[in-house]
Formats: C-alpha cells, structure tokens, sequence
C-alpha cells in the first residue's frame, strides 16, 4: 500500500525525516517509487554535518559527473561515475554554504588532482563551476551561508540574480566583497531569519550597510547577532529598533557575546 | 444511509460507496477543496460526490474534522516551520492509532481533500514508522517489493556514497 502512496505524499512523509540522513538513505533504496522521492530530500543540504574528508570528496564525485560535458573537459577534472548519473542531483540542492562547498571541492583537489597542477586555483574553479551549477539547477534556494566565504563572490556568478532573492535564511558575517552588503540589501528581500555572527570583523564605515539589510526585510522573523564588538552592535541596534518592518514581524531575536 | 452531525447550515457529502453524510459546513470546511467548492456552489440539497473517499474513510476523516473544527485554518507557512514541527498531539496520536491500510487512506484522502494538517500528522506517523530502519525492514514493514535491478541499485550506491552510513 505505501509504494502505491503518490509522489508528493511520499515526498511529505521524507520531509518529516529530512534530519535523519540514515533513515533517508534507507529510503531510496526500498524501491524506485521510494528512491524518486527520498533522493531530492537527501540532497536538499549534503554539505551539513560533513567533515569526514571521504563523505566530502565522494559527494563531489557525484556533483562533478552532474556538470556539462564542455565544464568538466574546461577544468580537466572527470568523476569516477563512468556511467551517466541517475539523478539531477544539483536539482535538489536548497542550502548553500559556499565556504564549505569550497573546503569540500579542495578536499577533492588534494586528493584527485595531481600536485604539480596549481591546485589552489583548481579548488577555487572548481566550487564556482558547483556553485554556478546549483544556481542554475536548483528549482529555488532556501539558505544562503556566505560566511567565511573569501574565494569568490556567489552574486557575481551566472544565475545568483535569478535565484538568491528567494533565500529565507541568510548567514553572514564580514563583507569579503566591496558592495556585496549593498548587494544584498537590494537583491534579497524576503529574509525570515538572518544570521550574522562575528560581527567585529565588519568594518565600521560598512555597519550602515549591514543595518540595511536589515531594514528592507519586511518578513524578518529571527536574527541573531553575534558580536565582540560593542559599537557595531550599537548601531545594528539602532537600526533594529528604528525599522518599521522589524517592529512587526521579528519573534526572535538572539544576542550572542555582547559586554555592555 | 445518512449520517447527521448537529446543529448550523450543513452540506452533503457522497462517499465513493454512495454513502451520504450531512456535515456542519465549518466542519467539512476543514477541507480546504471542500471549503472552495462551498464558496463556489452557495448553498445547495444536492450531495457532493467524493469519489475518492469511501464511507469507512470519509467517517474517519469527519470524525477529525469535527475535533478540530476551531483550530485555526493552516497558513501558507513554509516549508521550514511543518518540517521543525515533529509534535502529534496525544488526541491524533489515538486517531491515527489505526490499521496500516486505514492510516494509508487517511493519508490519500487528506491529500485529495486537501487537509494539510491531517496529511502532515499522518506522513509524520508514517516518518515515524520508518526512522532507524534498514531498506529491507521498511520493505517487510509495509509489504513493499524491491523492483530495483543489482545493477541499478549499485550505481544509485555509487551516487550516494556519501550519505551511506558506515
């Protein structure tokens, strides 16, 4: 009876236990019914709770055989799937935290590519090749986590204007980028819940552009801020309590490291 | 054979099995297609016809409805807030206290009748039917057969690698 359940049952049931990743891969090997909705599930964050340099490298494996032909030969990098992939598994992706999609694609440098290739250029084409790949695959984003995330900018890649002003969870912290808060302020704007932690690296003359973002979001629900620095709190503070969408749609609201 | 529930304006609904139930609209309302067709239609004696749902369903389904037919109606919510919520209350857990097949069948009919949250309390029973077991004891579990080829199940392995538990 459960195989004959339609798709977005199935798919609702998986949601209810999108945390537990073991379960989840049970899922798709039941049958194929189960696999076609078990497997978009398994794949909505793979780069969460992956620090296993094995598990990282052989979930780039896969993505690297989801990339065009004409990518692969550019960056002469192939997988070691030699059949086509079953799966458009870049499809299913839903969070993406670019600094560890960029320490997993280095982990899969270091332990593919051949040491006299300058690797550290390879690592930083490679997770833009992914990342660019996600944009233009995924159906929508969900989160966005670009902190720590010094090697490239994702709003400059190719499709980032089409699907970045979906994302409800942004995670942030120094601005790496001149103009990315600007950027983001202006591109993303349906933020429920908003991250920003070690805020003392922000530059004071870009606290303005940081208390923006803020400012535009009309759905904002939570924020968390996280920060040694009692001046740049000051002013996000102010700028909090000064906006007229906060006033009405924040329900939480968590200060992390603040002396006062 | 009717079915009556008690007092207020009440619309009729027709089981697959031509089973007639006359249900208090706030009631049948938690349908959200139910809801629609009732503001489209106005008031009406003829039944609507669920062929969907049969009588043994669609008493149990009503049987929820009229428990919780003060809750507020669902939002739009997203995706994030039903997955964080993992909560069945005490009351549902009893309801869906049922045989494999009948809590299957609520499952297909709050879809059908587009009962969010009674479908969302059903796939999370069924979520927790599933966690921590194995492919084969989920097969065993709900009678499912593996159509899955060797070779076809060892490229989806490949592909998964990274997820296998090990």
């Amino acid at each position: 009876m459960p195989s004959a359940l339609p798709y977005v049952c199935l798919s609702n049931i998986f949601q209810h236990i999108d945390k537990d990743q073991k379960s989840l891969y049970s899922c798709a090997f039941v049958n194929k019914h189960w696999c076609v909705s078990a497997i978009p599930e398994l794949w909505r964050s793979p780069f969460e709770n992956h620090q296993e340099s094995k598990r990282q490298i052989a979930l780039i494996n896969t993505y690297i055989a989801c990339l065009p032909q004409a990518i692969q030969k550019r960056l002469r990098i192939s997988s070691t799937l030699t059949q086509s992939v079953t799966f458009n598994y870049p499809a299913y992706i839903r969070n993406i935290p670019v600094n560890r999609i960029f320490l997993s694609a280095a982990e899969w440098c270091n332990s593919k590519i051949e040491a006299e290739t300058p690797r550290e250029r390879m690592k930083k084409e490679l997770s833009k090749a992914l990342c660019r790949n996600f944009l233009g695959q995924a159906a929508y984003i969900d989160c966005l986590d670009i902190t720590i995330a010094n090697d490239f900018n994702i709003f400059r890649l190719y499709g980032a204007s089409n699907k970045l002003p979906q994302i409800h969870t942004l995670k942030v912290n120094n601005e790496y980028y001149s103009d990315q808060f600007k950027t983001i302020s202006k591109l993303c704007q349906n933020i429920q819940s908003l991250i920003i932690s070690q805020m003392e690296y922000v530059k004071p003359t870009n606290y303005g552009d940081l208390v923006k973002i803020i400012q535009v979001q009309p759905k904002l629900q939570d924020l968390s801020i996280d920060s040694h620095n009692f001046e740049g709190f000051k002013v996000v503070w102010n700028g909090l309590v000064n906006s007229e969408y906060a006033k009405n749609s924040l329900t939480n609201l968590i200060i992390k490291h603040i002396y006062f | 054979m009717t079915s009556e529930s008690s007092e207020g304006k009440k619309v009729t609904l027709k089981s697959c099995d031509d089973v007639e139930f006359k249900v208090e609209i706030p009631v049948a309302s938690r349908s959200i297609l139910l809801k629609n067709m009732i503001e489209d239609v106005g008031e009406t004696d003829q039944s609507i016809p669920l062929p969907n749902v049969n009588e043994k369903v669609l008493k149990k389904v009503l049987e929820w409805c009229q428990h919780h037919v003060n809750d507020p109606q669902p939002t739009n919510d997203d995706d994030d807030s039903r997955r964080r919520n993992t909560e069945i209350d005490d009351w549902d857990q009893r309801f869906l206290n049922v045989e494999q097949d009948m809590l299957f069948e609520i499952i297909l009919a709050a879809n059908y009748l587009d009962i969010k949250p009674l479908l969302d309390i059903g796939c999370k029973t069924v979520a927790n039917m599933i966690k921590g077991k194995s492919p084969e004891e989920i097969r065993n579990t709900f009678n499912i057969v593996n159509d899955f080829t060797p070779e076809e199940e060892e490229q989806i392995r490949k592909e998964n690698e990274w997820a296998e538990d090990r």
